[in-house]
């Protein structure tokens, strides 16, 4: 008899203090309004996670959640939620991964795995459907993400999934990312999440799951699947992310004038050599897919001679654009970073910036060739870069052991003024590119939970509306200006945010569902084929708004987990050099700043429409009801973090 | 009576696209539409991840003298009359495991859950599903002469295209010097 | 006397997926003066066919708002039917780009 419901139905807790493996029911205080993925990893994060409880100690949780339509044969439901207390931003952390670990932990019978506590000695945990066993991991100290999984695919047969920190989360790397199957399938790389697990002495995770997952109504599922098709189909912009995979970004980058390079002082900068037909003709191997996904952007690329040669590299878009951060326009020497930042398991779009922090510092006499132990830390430097870049994933020498702290404390413990050089929003250092002359976008870094995040946050949504649908759908056609809109852009930062929350709490993959060419094929895919796929899957009947409401559900959770550990408005901000310093290098963007009266009126209307108190940021009781975490409005408020002049008044 | 015919993997190496890009789709068709749920280890198909990273849809190769049908001692395995291939018995098979051994592809394998052993049996004759769905078009169902015809062809696309790039870089520095130089 | 027609030749730099339908990254058209961003897409179509116009074009026949011509180096973005009015003039270097902003 076929499973009629594609939930697992459980949640697998291990306590790595004291040994205890103990299993509850998924139960609808989660599924309900939360559904799955970042949803639930949100929730559980801010129930079990309070501000006494430091990133590093144990009992931090390190939560990892699939999403809620993972394993399906849902188009490119392939992304699992990890999820801690950051230890770079001190508040809410997660990463996301298309690999299919996830996809096997759902199978071995488990929606959600949490973990507590702290080992005594390095372990692996061991799944194989319902066994479950903490393993000793000495041997796999200091090993390779990669290796890692090899070692596991040749111990356990070549079905196994993993889930592992190479080095750099050993060694408590602030930069440290959770790798899943090995170096080149994919990392949940950001905030920090594999010093978490290194501070749990949590070395992998080994799974095998043989079990279904099931469909409610798979005449539904089938129809939904073809619509989506033929939505991608028709939209101009899905061939070139299957042609060129992900470096297909850089035209973007260029023609705007935003790339963020040599430490974000440059928009426009010498590419050519990063052109993404160069990577498509010379250097790629592989044009692969993450779990389900028919649109098959990932790409492994070979160097094939030269001083790199033999290095093969997983990579992707942001890699290339943080190269450009440090200087570095080599693609050989991007494919090796990106090769060497995979397999010590270190996130490239952090140590990027961290390293260019490094360059900026050095070329100002900050740091000098002494404390750099003799590096010659240039932009553009590829020795030096991809040397520092080994050197902060061992913690080996005192700058790399200071700079494995991220750029925030680094530049706190560097001092000398150095703090200006330190390109990051609440410690997450930047990502995507230069906000100087596209005014929302400069907001969205900065509202953003889990630090600067484009994937988020950054409302793609100007760049493909027409003015009749932002005047529609957010109160004015300036909306859909990129370069001067002011007008709607709060409201479209609410929106974009809510939208593609969808996809982190389904598993569904941005690229493929929440970017588009027009807006309706943009909400056909996000909002209206997704809410039909889960409730297809899962037998129930959300509407589209309600499928909204999650996404907007989860971003609240996360706020108020950011307001209890403390932030305020005065945290939403973007680091400074984008308010004073013109972009430079020309271009389209050439000369321009951040205007601060657009960027706080933007952000007046943002938190306006979000519901939050606009004086303070915070979330109000009435706005937090509203989605129903009345629980969480009454624990802010007896930590007196709800706005003074919040009275509960109901919308 | 129709030709037999049988899943084969018509990668287009030439082309980015037109090889096994690990997606699983194929698995999880082939289990939705034999059991109802999705499992890709209840699929008949299945893509195998070299340690290269390379993936490889493998299945049944519908062998005229089939291995896994002489190893069975419970005539489990029998002949479809319509499909010119051999399919699985549910009725008959004890979960001894004989074909999974015998078999050269080691395609034959035991269902987790009903313990019975599971091929590729064509989706009974319909457009196979895997074929269906895999985005990559790298799936085909085909007959003896169809395969020959596919693999001629592909040789002789392997083969104009080492021509090709012998053309087009005369001094044989090869293409990023050449695409260097246009841009100046 | 008749007024001899003015040439507008541009130099057009096609970005993904256009470049695929064009079979080429670059390309040179000739329109008769006066001309105009418009004129540079139904010239493209015509010499190109269904896979151009299907990239160009949505259902309903208006550009896909996602398209911004750079005329040289200034942005026009092609979400409103007046930006598609906008002149170009001989030896203008023109490109079209999706705003494929991602990651």
């Amino acid at each position: 008899m076929a499973k009629k419901n594609s939930y697992a139905g459980k949640i697998l807790r291990v306590d790595l203090s004291t040994g205890a493996i103990t299993t509850q029911e998924l139960g609808p205080e989660y599924t309900d309004l939360f559904l799955g993925g970042r949803g639930i990893a949100s929730k559980i994060l801010y129930d079990e996670v309070p501000p006494e409880v430091e990133p590093f100690d144990p009992a931090n949780r390190l939560i990892f959640s699939p999403g809620a339509l993972i394993g399906t044969g849902v188009p490119a439901a392939s992304r699992t939620t990890v999820a801690a207390r950051s230890p770079l931003t001190n508040m809410h952390g997660d990463g996301h991964s298309g690999a299919s670990w996830g996809a096997e932990l759902k199978r071995a019978g488990y929606d959600v795995l949490i973990f507590q506590g702290k080992a005594e000695r390095p372990v692996y945990l061991y799944i194989d459907n319902d066994t479950v066993e903490i393993r000793d991991a000495s041997h796999l100290r200091g090993q390779f993400t990669s290796a890692v999984h090899s070692w596991a695919r040749t111990t356990f047969g070549a079905d196994v999934c993993t889930v592992s920190i190479g080095p750099a989360g050993e060694n408590l790397v602030r930069l440290a990312g959770v790798y899943h199957n090995g170096a080149d399938k994919g990392v949940s790389a950001r905030c920090g999440l594999g010093a978490v697990m290194g501070s749990k002495n949590l070395k992998a995770i080994v799974t095998r799951g043989t079990g279904d997952i099931g469909v409610a109504d798979i005449a539904a599922l089938k129809a939904a699947f073809k619509d989506y098709l033929d939505t991608i189909a028709v939209d101009p912009y899905v061939p070139p992310a299957t042609k060129y995979g992900t470096c297909r970004f850089m035209g973007h980058r260029v023609k705007f004038g935003i790339h963020g390079a040599e430490n974000w002082r440059y928009g426009a900068y010498h590419w050519e050599t990063l052109d993404p037909e160069i990577f498509r003709s010379d250097y790629q191997v592989k044009a692969g897919a993450c779990l389900a996904c028919p649109v098959r952007c990932r790409r492994d690329y070979r160097v094939r001679t030269g001083p790199y040669a033999g290095v093969t590299a997983k990579l992707e878009w942001e890699t290339i654009a943080r190269s450009m951060t440090c200087g570095v326009t080599n693609p050989e020497a991007v494919i090796a970073w990106s090769n060497q930042c995979n397999h010590y398991g270190l996130d490239t779009e952090g140590t990027g910036d961290t390293i260019a922090f490094a360059m900026e510092c050095f070329e100002n006499g900050i740091l000098t060739e002494k404390e750099t132990e003799g590096l010659r830390l240039e932009f553009g430097n590829e020795a030096a870069w991809l040397e520092l870049t080994r050197r902060i994933a061992l913690r080996q020498g005192e700058l790399a052991n200071i700079l494995a702290e991220g750029t925030k404390r680094a530049a706190a413990k560097i001092g000398r003024g150095s703090e200006r050089f330190a390109m990051h929003v609440k410690g997450g250092e930047m990502t995507a590119g230069d906000p100087r002359g596209m005014p929302v976008r400069a907001v969205s870094y900065a509202t953003s939970t889990r630090g600067s995040d484009h994937l988020r946050s950054n409302p793609y949504i100007e760049e493909i509306m027409r003015p009749e649908e932002a005047l529609q759908w957010f109160g004015s056609e300036e909306a859909a200006d990129i370069k001067h809109g002011v007008r709607g852009k709060g409201k479209m930062l609410k929106f974009s945010e809510d939208f593609v929350t969808i996809g982190d709490i389904l598993g569904l993959c941005k690229f493929a569902y929440y970017r588009s060419a027009t807006f309706p094929y943009l909400y056909r895919k996000g909002v209206h084929l997704a809410t039909r796929f889960y409730n297809a899957c899962t037998g129930r009947n959300l509407s589209e708004e309600e499928m909204l409401m999650a996404g907007e559900r989860a971003f609240n959770v996360e706020k108020a987990y950011n307001t209890r550990c403390g932030a305020t408005r005065a945290d939403d901000v973007i680091p400074r050099r984008f308010f004073e310093e013109p972009l430079l290098g020309g271009g389209p963007s050439g000369g321009a700043v951040v205007d601060l009266e657009k960027f706080d009126a933007i952000l007046d209307e943002y938190y306006e429409d979000r519901r939050w108190d606009p004086d303070t940021g915070l979330p109000t009781r009435a706005g937090l009801e509203r989605l129903g975490l009345n629980a969480i409005a009454d624990d802010l408020e007896a930590r007196g973090k709800l706005p003074v002049s919040d009275c509960g008044k109901v919308e | 009576m129709a030709k037999k015919k049988r899943i084969v993997y018509t990668n287009r190496p030439w082309e980015a696209t037109g090889i096994c890009s690990g997606c699983h789709l194929c698995e999880l068709y082939c289990s939705l539409q034999h059991v109802g749920a999705f499992n890709p280890y209840r699929a008949r198909i299945r893509v195998a991840e070299l340690s290269t990273g390379v993936d490889v849809p493998v299945t049944c190769q519908q062998c005229q003298d089939p291995a896994c049908q002489a190893a069975c001692k419970f005539d489990a395995i029998v002949l479809n009359k319509k499909l010119q291939i051999v399919v699985v018995d549910e009725t008959k098979c004890t979960s001894c495991g004989a074909c999974v051994g015998a078999c050269p592809y080691g395609i034959i394998t035991l269902d987790p859950v009903t313990n019975k052993a599971i091929k590729c049996d064509l989706c009974g004759g319909e457009s196979p599903a895997c074929v269906d769905i895999c985005p990559s078009h790298v799936l085909g169902a085909l007959t003896d002469e169809e395969v020959s015809e596919h693999n001629r062809l592909r040789f002789a696309a392997l083969l104009a295209a080492s021509d090709e790039l012998r053309r087009n870089t005369p001094s044989g520095e090869g293409p990023v010097l050449k695409r260097l130089e246009k841009r100046g | 006397m008749s007024e001899q027609r003015r040439t507008v030749n541009l130099s057009v730099h096609l970005y993904p997926p256009l470049n695929g339908a064009a079979g080429q990254d670059r390309v040179q058209i000739a329109l008769e003066a006066p001309a105009t961003v418009g004129d540079v897409l139904d010239a493209l179509v015509a010499r190109y066919g269904a896979e151009m116009r299907r990239y160009l074009y949505d259902a309903s026949g208006r550009v896909v708002p996602a398209w911004t011509a750079f005329v040289g180096d200034a942005p026009v973005q092609l979400n409103r039917d007046e930006a598609l009015r906008t002149p170009v003039g001989d030896g203008d270097e023109i490109a079209l780009i999706l705003n494929l902003a991602g990651g």
